[in-house]
């Protein structure tokens, strides 16, 4: 029987073995792209290279990861990886976008040679035949950046994506594409796809009653916002919440981030710490005279399951495949709450995906899963 | 939208065939939210490829150009925002 899709999970601990039972598990598929996610201790280079040896006609991008999941599996500390048939996807191309000379120029220069190999200027790509994926380095604060970038190139194109991750240690995250290793990058692959696909967005948050403000002092390059409705923000976000300012921690930022609201959709930007100067520092950029709700989780689940439902009715029927990306806050929040079963229950269709340091879908953002889904 | 490298957006060329009648004429097309939206849509005329501009520009500078306020619609720090925000996706106004 064909496969179109097919995932693989090991937790073999040598990386040689680890791809050998990757392959294997992926075999019989005539892949035209493979995608790869791993704990930031493997050996990336060699999990890739491999799995290139393994699949010489595919693309193949990879990076590490804040823990890896299959519809079979859930973990930390393995590696896992889905490959899409030429039946899905007809051609595919990927680059590595380096930012060592500039952001903008290297996603400008990866997009070219992108759009040498498939033969296609991405900006006349049609959206709704050809799709990006986007694997980010996380550490050096430049998704933004390359999001904007990749809106330059082919603002009509989707890429949809994560920032990669190191398992909670925050030192240094990696990418992976045309056989080289990014820590200042981001990978980049575009899909010709021959099946209807869809983007998943979803976070389980809603607006608080009473607590829209607007931004009036920020340093979006640092991501710091100093005041709101000009009022300090640890006054003005602490009285929102009825609690006094110096109770302002994690828990607090994590179930009340802050959510752009475009088209009736929150897009997070989560508050990372209090700083000595008075300001809060995100996990994304907001910029002055931006206007932003402070959020009240809702069910993480049911949201979840609400938005694949969503997905699978926008490409007629049931997904076939799906690669995913899921903030590591939500990893946090799933594991916390003893929603695991849960959350594997939902992947009803081959999946492989990741926790993610931030997650991409036209711009930069926190605390939501995003994805693809194809029919 | 237009073809080739970059669509433009020309807020002009509904000026009864004088397409640039005086240097303040151009100033007043570009500095309203308004005439840029309406502009943008007819060059993509596409609902959805509308959002996606869209939403890269509120994401750039806080500016909705489906839902901007009086103020913010004849700002002209808020309007050189949303043109640089535009332009750099390939959308450039001419005498903007």
């Amino acid at each position: 029987m064909r496969r179109d899709v097919a995932t693989a999970a090991t937790e073999m601990a040598r990386d040689s073995e680890a791809v050998a039972d990757l392959a294997r598990q992926l075999g019989g598929v005539d892949a035209s792209a493979v995608l790869t996610f791993f704990d930031h201790r493997r050996d990336g280079a060699a999990i890739v290279g491999g799995l290139r040896d393994h699949f010489p006609l595919a693309e193949v991008i990879g990076c590490t990861t804040v823990g890896e999941f299959t519809e079979r599996s859930y973990g930390t500390g393995g590696a896992v990886a889905v490959a899409l048939s030429r039946h899905k996807v007809s051609r595919a191309a990927s680059a590595l976008a380096s930012y060592e000379g500039g952001v903008v120029e290297g996603v400008r220069a990866a997009a070219e040679r992108i759009g040498e190999k498939l033969g296609e200027d991405l900006r006349q790509c049609d959206p709704e035949r050809y799709v990006g994926i986007v694997l980010l380095e996380a550490m050096k604060g430049k998704e933004e950046e390359a999001n904007d970038a990749l809106g330059r190139v082919a603002p009509f194109l989707s890429f949809v994506g994560g920032s990669a991750g190191d398992g909670l240690r925050f030192a240094e995250t990696r990418v992976y594409a045309e056989g080289r290793e990014s820590t200042d990058g981001a990978a980049l692959l575009v899909l010709r796809m021959e099946s209807p696909f869809s983007i998943v967005k979803t976070c389980s948050f809603t607006q608080r009653e009473g607590a829209s403000f607007r931004v009036t002092k920020a340093d979006p390059a640092r991501r710091i916002v100093y005041e709101l409705d000009g009022k300090p923000i640890v006054a003005a976000y602490s009285a929102a919440l009825g609690i006094p300012g110096d109770r302002l921690d994690g828990g607090v930022f994590s179930s009340h981030p802050l959510g752009l609201m475009i088209e009736g959709s929150p897009w997070i930007r989560t508050p990372q710490q209090v700083l000595p100067d008075g300001g809060i520092r995100f996990a994304c950029q907001l910029v002055e005279g931006m206007r932003i709700d402070i959020m009240n989780t809702t069910d993480l689940i049911e949201d979840t399951g609400r938005a694949f439902a969503q997905a699978e009715r926008a490409i007629g029927g049931r997904a076939s495949g799906a690669v995913l990306f899921n903030c590591a806050y939500r990893r946090v929040d799933i594991e916390q709450k003893g929603l695991t079963g849960a959350f594997r229950q939902l992947l009803t269709f081959p999946t492989a995906g990741f926790h993610t340091y931030g997650e991409s879908w036209l711009g930069h953002m926190n605390h939501t899963l995003v994805g693809l889904l194809i029919a | 939208m237009e073809t080739g490298d970059e669509a433009s957006l020309h807020p002009l060329k509904e000026a009864r065939g004088h397409p640039y009648p005086h240097s303040r004429g151009v100033r007043e097309s570009v500095s309203n939210l308004e005439r840029i939206k309406n502009e943008l849509l007819a060059q993509l005329r596409s609902d959805s490829k509308f959002s996606f501009v869209n939403t890269r520009v509120i994401l750039r500078t806080g500016v909705n150009l489906r839902e901007y306020t009086l103020e913010e619609a004849h700002d002209p720090v808020v309007v050189a925002r949303v043109l640089k925000a535009l332009g750099e996706q390939g959308f450039t106004f001419h005498g903007g």
